[in-house]
């Protein structure tokens, strides 16, 4: 194996058996894991079944109009006014109780009541209108004379994507928006996560003294790549690692508490394979499914998650976090070489993390305003292109050659960041008791 | 003399930092299959000259040779290098750090192992394979750095301050193994401030001073060069008919009596008397007991050479600042 392979792989190993890594790599999925089923959790929680008092004056509703489900469960009510179904729920203060007033003449002025004394969801409010509203077609429908059935097969429900011709946004781009700010987070994490990684290690090195044992077998560019290259590889297995068990940990927990509410193929696309094809056939699927839940917010959030180009969306993630971090990681590295101890790299991290954050604003900021000229010059300016261009990518708010160009201008800038890094680093990582400055630095810049 | 007599050879190696000048048209040669000793003072330059041979860095000026070639990165393989700043990976396993470093140096992992198995036994550690290096004392850590440094059969060993940190046992047993490897085939060089070691096993060996080599050749020339005739001899009789006896022909440096009548002196001969002649113009004036000669020791000549060295220095300096004080625009160059 060559010199920099042994490298890589003590990098590697050393980290990932390292317990630390295997609690975070456990961790990880299983916060997301939790925060999925609490959101779940309470998704049940609010769709916990109401009874609803139904006052009907049309004495025309039977259950097959209002049948029992996941959120009503209806009886009558037999009292003799609205005043009296008021008066009802207000003595019992139920928050699981509600009521529905139907009057008599309800298909002619199209109007109807609900009462509760405890607030209802818009969900829930949505679906018990969806109710109401389905009666009042079905009576004015056989009133009409028509063929129930026939009506049934002509009604539609259309998506209909809204689009402001102005800024091209359609309603469902901040659900794509905020898909692609958590790549950007995710990616924001890893670079500082992992950058910092290097400069442990570099210290670690640099106080264990076995740096010029090692410096006398490889040379010094040979060490800082191999450190570079490992923990790059420990990202990309713990993102590999959490996607695996996120996927596997929310598949169970569907199991577990949506038994049969979302048909299993469906979910499986919806929350994991999220990442994958995009084909027609399972798109259709998907809608399908979405149609089956019959919830607007649930088909929206569909929609986005089949428009999102996800095969691009992924391999760019890999490409910028990895471009990203080889661009800080390098810096990093020279940081640690130039300290003696963690307790002084202060004054030089700062100039690393300012852009970092400042492209994580950026980001956020992109959510809401996708075409704003400094998104999309920050999209190219290397230092910040990997934490911002993914926003845009998943928003589909870009162009080819822009990617491209954002791509190779990462390359070029890593490639020159990483040969002014490996200068510093190589006079650094033999230098002792000395608090570095900046002059010192670019002096180390110029030696030979 | 062919030039792969020498296993290392320097020749007028400069380096600069942007401060100061860490060598000065350092020349050193080293012959194959000797223990060469690498002396100076602290921030001589040693380190700096044994960083250039490692190829960590590079000189500014001259040339180095290794076997008669000129320094190549192969040669990387060839060198085993102690530093005196060393350390292991704290938190790596003992035996698994030890095929590390061996793998970089271009070993098998399979032969690797079998070495370090049998240096391991040789040095009764071999319990230690699964212990992590901050589990380890100093001593026991340093045992393992030596291991790993000679491990890959080097021709080249260079040991910057083997012996810190190791009990006299300890010291003894690398003591040995050095000699051992000497006689296997390998050249070694040394650099220390023990100058007993230096005595004990050292050939040959340079002096680094301020950035120059100021002495050197074998250990046995320079010790004779260095030696100043002096005597330590014990008689019986009479101190006054002692010294008067052979006028002119030595002094005496000291004297101070054993027992009644007994005497010992540290004499040193004038030039051109041989200690033949001093004895028999005294034998019949006293009984001589005993004659040694006063060698000096490594120690000694190492203080005598940088002290003169520093005394030279001081007066250069001392005639710059006269120039200075002289001519002020001088003091402005000399303070870019």
């Amino acid at each position: 194996m060559s010199k920099i392979g042994l490298i890589i792989k003590r990098e590697y190993g050393s980290r990932v058996k390292k317990k630390s890594f295997i609690i975070m790599t456990l961790l990880g999925p299983i916060l997301i894991a939790a925060f999925y089923a609490s959101a779940i959790y309470m998704g049940i929680q609010e769709s916990g079944t109401l009874q609803v008092l139904l006052f009907d004056e049309t004495h025309l509703a039977n259950s097959k109009d209002f049948p029992t489900s996941e959120n009503f469960e209806f009886a009558t009510f037999n009292g003799t006014s609205v005043d009296e179904l008021k008066n009802e729920l207000q003595e019992k203060k139920s928050i699981d109780q509600i009521g529905l007033y139907l009057p008599g003449n309800l298909i002619k002025v199209n109007e109807a009541k609900i009462f509760f004394s405890e607030p209802l969801s818009a969900n829930k409010q949505a679906e018990l209108k969806e109710t109401v509203n389905d009666f009042a077609e079905k009576l004015k429908v056989e009133k009409a004379g028509f063929d129930l059935k026939a009506y049934s097969k002509i009604q539609t429900r259309m998506n209909i994507a809204v689009i402001d011709v102005n800024t091209n946004e359609e309603s469902i781009t901040e659900i794509k928006s905020t898909i692609g700010f958590l790549f950007s987070i995710i990616i924001y994490v890893f670079i500082f996560m992992y950058g910092v990684q290097v400069m442990r290690g570099v210290i670690e090195e640099k106080t264990s003294r076995i740096i010029e044992v090692m410096v006398s077998s490889v040379r010094p560019f040979q060490l800082m790549m191999g450190k570079i290259v490992g923990i790059a590889l420990v990202g990309l297995t713990q993102f590999l690692m959490w996607i695996i068990l996120s996927s596997v940990f929310m598949l169970f927990i569907q199991g577990a508490l949506l038994p049969d509410l979302f048909d299993p193929s469906a979910i499986a696309t919806q929350s994991q394979d999220l990442m994958q094809s995009q084909d027609l056939m399972q798109s259709q699927e998907l809608i399908e499914a979405g149609e089956n839940i019959d919830s607007t917010k649930v088909n929206d959030l569909l929609r986005a998650l089949i428009n999102i180009p996800w095969i691009l969306l992924v391999s760019l993630f890999i490409f910028y976090f990895l471009g990203g971090y080889l661009l800080y990681a390098s810096l990093f590295a020279a940081v640690g070489a130039a300290v003696d101890s963690e307790s002084d790299t202060q004054q030089f991290m700062i100039p690393i993390t300012l852009p970092l954050v400042f492209a994580f604003v950026i980001a956020s900021m992109a959510i809401s305003n996708p075409g704003g000229d400094a998104i999309i010059w920050f999209s190219h300016v290397p230092f910040t292109s990997p934490i911002i261009m993914l926003v845009r990518v998943a928003m589909g708010d870009v162009v080819w050659w822009e990617i491209l160009t954002s791509m190779l201008i990462l390359i070029v800038t890593f490639i020159l960041t990483t040969k002014l890094a490996s200068k510093i680093y190589r006079i650094g990582i033999l230098m002792y008791g000395k608090k570095v400055t900046y002059k010192e630095l670019f002096k180390w810049l110029r030696y030979k | 003399m062919t030039n792969d007599y020498f296993a290392l050879e320097a020749k007028s190696v400069v380096k600069r930092y942007a401060a100061h000048t860490a060598l000065k048209n350092v020349s050193i040669a080293v012959p194959k299959q000797s223990v060469f000793g690498l002396l100076g003072p602290n921030g001589a330059g040693k380190t700096s000259l044994i960083r250039i041979v490692n190829q960590i860095t590079g000189p500014d000026e001259g040339s180095i040779q290794i076997d008669g070639t000129p320094l190549a990165p192969k040669h990387i393989l060839d060198i085993g290098y102690l530093p005196e700043e060393r350390g292991l990976y704290k938190k790596m396993k003992v035996g698994e750090q030890a095929l590390y470093l061996a793998q970089l140096k271009g070993m098998k992992k399979q032969l690797a192992k079998k070495e370090l198995a049998m240096w391991f036994e040789k040095f009764e550690i071999s319990d230690w394979w699964d212990k992590k290096v901050e589990e380890l004392s100093k001593g026991m850590a340093q045992k393992v750095q030596f291991i790993t440094t000679v491990l890959h059969k080097p021709k080249l060993l260079i040991l910057d301050e083997p012996f810190s940190g190791f009990d006299p046992i300890n010291t003894n047993i690398i003591k040995k193994e050095i000699l051992k490897l000497r006689d296997e085939g390998a050249t070694v060089i040394l650099s220390t401030h023990n100058m007993e070691s230096v005595e004990e096993i050292c050939d040959d060996i340079a002096l680094i001073n301020k950035s120059e080599n100021v002495l050197s050749g074998s250990v046995n020339n320079i010790k004779s060069d260095f030696s100043k005739k002096e005597y330590s001899i014990t008689f019986k009789g009479n101190v006054v008919a002692f010294a008067n006896s052979f006028w002119g022909g030595f002094e005496i440096i000291s004297r101070n009596q054993i027992e009644e009548n007994v005497f010992r002196a540290q004499i040193r001969l004038t030039e051109h008397v041989k200690l033949n002649d001093f004895l028999s113009g005294i034998i019949p004036n006293c009984e001589v007991q005993s004659v040694q000669p006063i060698v000096p020791s490594m120690n000694q000549i190492f203080i005598e050479v940088v002290e003169k060295n520093v005394a030279q220095a001081k007066n250069e300096t001392e005639e710059i600042e006269t120039n200075n004080s002289i001519n002020p625009s001088s003091n402005l160059e000399g303070n870019e």
